[in-house]
């Protein structure tokens, strides 16, 4: 495979609160291959954005302990703030989850996708910046952009705004996109939309995209390979088609079979029992032990920290699970109760 | 280029659809069961982005676009106008100050005599008429002739004094909300913006000033600064009056920043200079402007209070407050040396208050924007 435009190494986050220090994210290293799309999943807290997020130094309270981000040979987290800036947004896009509130009010759409424009090539002329903002409106289907680019946001639906939202990110043709649950804040026939300009998107920029979302439908649509978190960690790594089909971790099977489907015929769903844990405090041993289905009460889970293991060919695919192996076995009960529950990603 | 995408092969599809289903039963689009089909009538998206002028076929929404049916492209600004001018005590008071305004801007041409004009001046006149140094003095206002609010103890005209006052006054006044507003929002804006050990320092500073008894102070400093200089009274004044605004600016940006357009402005790249002033300044101007009309009732008020003590603006200049200390010392008899230039006061400060009140009216946020 080829070298990876960004590499994440041992990153690890705190927060200081003053109920103690949050561990937010724990040791994560990732990589992101040029072109591919990278899930990110896991429930709120997991640390899934904050682990993005603070390579760009978008986390202002947070401390990042240990760790480094490489990008293209540089250690983004060492970065001066100039040198960083002119990354963000440049290279390095980010799309926000709430197209509601990440649009100035006071600010017209075109002027401020034109500024993303302008921040990065100050020799832009207002002309030349209105010409490439319609440009870009029309590339993520806004219609009538050329009247559209003076209106406000208000005057922006939800939709709309996130198409918005997109435009500014490939202002400048990133190299890496970053997709802050892009579609959490939309409703649903709008998030089909929504993925299909951000297949739009990857087309235009080629950019690898880190796609951060705790909806496994997106990852089903638009994912390469997807990263499971939680409470900080990186619980299972692997492509997307191994994540759905034979996932090696309880908590990721957890969550597959926490979805809703309506194929099925299904009474009830199935969470995950029990509460994520407190980053302040978490369990002993593996994080995950207290609401896992697999553990039976195992001491080891209780006690022990399991590594990260490779699995399958090629090593590709991670999991951090002591009993990963027994899996197989368990997965298959679950995928025989469940039915087709556990399906195939689309 | 936008024939490649596939949202656009979607829309055509499902009007297709659309006009389908109509052609059969006129059932409302998004009713039916079909997912392709909701998708196009709730993604209006249109051209007016009004929803429900979608759900036609495509055609008709050309037509209304010619016929330019599109709602009004309104600025937040706009609304506020809107806003404002329905404010009816405040539009008087606006038309009221500016006419003031205009008076004291053209005070030479609009002021009957000069402020300092004294009739038995010229010996000559004197000895034309030798009872004109009698009639001349602190005579009553009248309505014939030429001295409207009367003459001082000198023989002045009292209405071209006041004209002449008023523009010593307004002029001190804005001096004094300009300068105090720049400082309050820049000291604001930093220490709202950056936090922690400058905000810290910013703000006890603030404080520190807060603290200080307005008056004594102002007393000092005009007394060893120079009075009688209205450059230096409004100096002085803008150096106590930026405090209010400064908190009040501290705290919009502690909650503009946390606002999420910030951190995508910051993860476009955006400096922080840029940031500040692009993106929290013109969100936070509302309460700038209407502070900054209290700050020009108020500097008006104390510039008056100073002169008044004699440590504002010295005779023969003319300010408001100057004006009524002299009047005062003349006694009783002589009430219209106190009152015209006491009710001109009184007038601008009412009015630079209503507009005040119009304003957060109109630029209130949770009046305005967006239903979702």
């Amino acid at each position: 495979m080829a070298e990876p435009i960004l590499s994440i190494q041992d990153l690890t986050v705190e927060f200081s609160t003053e109920d103690g220090t949050v561990k937010a994210v724990t040791d994560v290293s990732y990589d992101l291959h040029p072109g591919e799309v990278l899930g990110v999943v896991g429930e709120s807290g997991s640390g899934k954005s904050v682990s993005v997020m603070s390579v760009l130094g978008l986390i202002p309270q947070g401390r990042v302990v240990k760790g480094e981000a490489l990008y293209k040979g540089r250690d983004l987290l060492k970065l001066p703030q100039k040198e960083l800036r002119r990354i963000r947004g440049g290279e390095m896009a980010m799309i926000f989850q709430d197209p509601m509130t990440s649009l100035n009010p006071v600010l017209t759409i075109g002027n401020q996708i034109g500024e993303a424009v302008k921040v990065h090539n100050p020799d832009t002329d207002n002309d030349g910046a209105r010409k490439r903002v319609i440009h870009l409106l029309e590339l993520v289907g806004v219609p009538f952009a050329e009247r559209r680019v003076d209106q406000y946001p208000h005057e922006f639906s939800g939709g709309m705004r996130q198409r918005a939202m997109i435009a500014m990110a490939i202002a400048n043709d990133p190299a890496v996109l970053i997709a802050d649950e892009p579609t959490t804040a939309l409703d649903v026939t709008i998030q089909a939309q929504i993925v299909e300009v951000l297949k739009t998107a990857r087309e235009e920029t080629n950019a690898a995209i880190i796609l951060i979302t705790h909806d496994l439908g997106l990852i089903a649509e638009l994912a390469d390979r997807v990263v499971v978190m939680y409470a900080g960690k990186v619980v299972e790594l692997a492509d997307v088609f191994t994540i759905f089909n034979a996932p090696r971790h309880p908590y990721t099977l957890g969550l597959l079979n926490s979805l809703a489907r309506l194929e099925a015929e299904q009474e009830m769903l199935h969470p995950i029992p029990g509460q994520p844990p407190s980053l302040v405090s978490l369990p002993p041993g593996c994080h995950f032990h207290p609401r896992c289905e697999l553990s039976h009460g195992r001491v080891v889970c209780r006690t022990d920290p399991p590594a990260l293991r490779p699995f399958g060919e090629g090593g590709d695919h991670l999991s951090r699970c002591h009993f990963a192996e027994e899996l197989s076995a368990a997965q298959a009960t679950a995928l025989a109760e469940a039915g087709s529950r556990a399906g195939s990603p689309a | 280029m936008t024939d490649r995408l596939p949202s656009s092969d979607r829309r055509a599809q499902d009007g297709d659809e659309i006009v389908l289903d109509s052609a059969n039963v006129a059932r409302p689009a998004g009713a039916h069961g079909n997912p392709g089909a909701v998708a196009i009538a709730n993604e209006p998206e249109g051209p007016l982005g009004t929803p429900g002028l979608a759900t036609g076929e495509p055609g008709q929404q050309g037509v209304a676009d010619e016929a330019g049916v599109a709602p009004k492209v309104r600025s937040q600004w706009a609304y506020a106008r809107i806003r404002f001018f329905r404010h009816k005590l405040a539009v008087i008071s606006l038309v009221v100050l500016l006419l003031i305004g205009l008076v004291a801007l053209f005070a030479e041409r609009v002021a009957p005599y000069g402020f300092e004009y004294i009739p038995f001046a010229d010996p000559e006149a004197i000895i034309e008429n030798p009872n004109l140094i009698q009639e001349s003095l602190n005579r009553p206002p009248q309505l014939e002739g030429t001295h409207l609010f009367g003459t001082d103890n000198l023989g002045r005209d009292y209405l071209s004094r006041v004209i002449f006052g008023l523009r010593t006054s307004l002029w001190v006044a804005f001096f004094v909300a300009i300068l105090s507003t720049a400082i309050g929002t820049a000291v604001g804006a930093i220490a709202g913006y950056y936090g922690g050990v400058v905000d810290n320092l910013l703000m006890r500073f603030t404080d520190l000033i807060l603290t200080l008894p307005g008056l004594a102070v102002l007393l000092t400093a005009s007394a060893f600064l120079g009075q009688g200089d209205p450059l230096k009274v409004g100096l002085i004044l803008a150096a106590l009056f930026w405090t209010a605004l400064a908190r009040l600016v501290r705290g919009t940006f502690l909650s503009l920043r946390e606002k999420e357009y910030v951190e995508a402005a910051k993860a476009s790249g955006a400096s922080d200079a840029r940031i500040i002033v692009r993106h929290m300044l013109p969100n936070s101007l509302g309460p700038i402007i209407v502070n900054m009309t209290l700050v020009i009732a108020g500097a008006i008020l104390v510039e008056a209070a100073l002169s008044f003590l004699g440590f504002g603006i010295q005779p023969p200049n003319p300010a408001l407050g100057s004006l009524i200390s002299q009047g005062q010392a003349e006694g009783l008899t002589t009430w219209w040396l106190v009152t015209f230039p006491g009710l001109t006061i009184v007038v601008i400060a009412l009015a630079i208050n209503f507009i005040g009140d119009g304003l957060r009216d109109a630029l209130d946020p949770t009046q305005r924007r967006i239903r979702a």
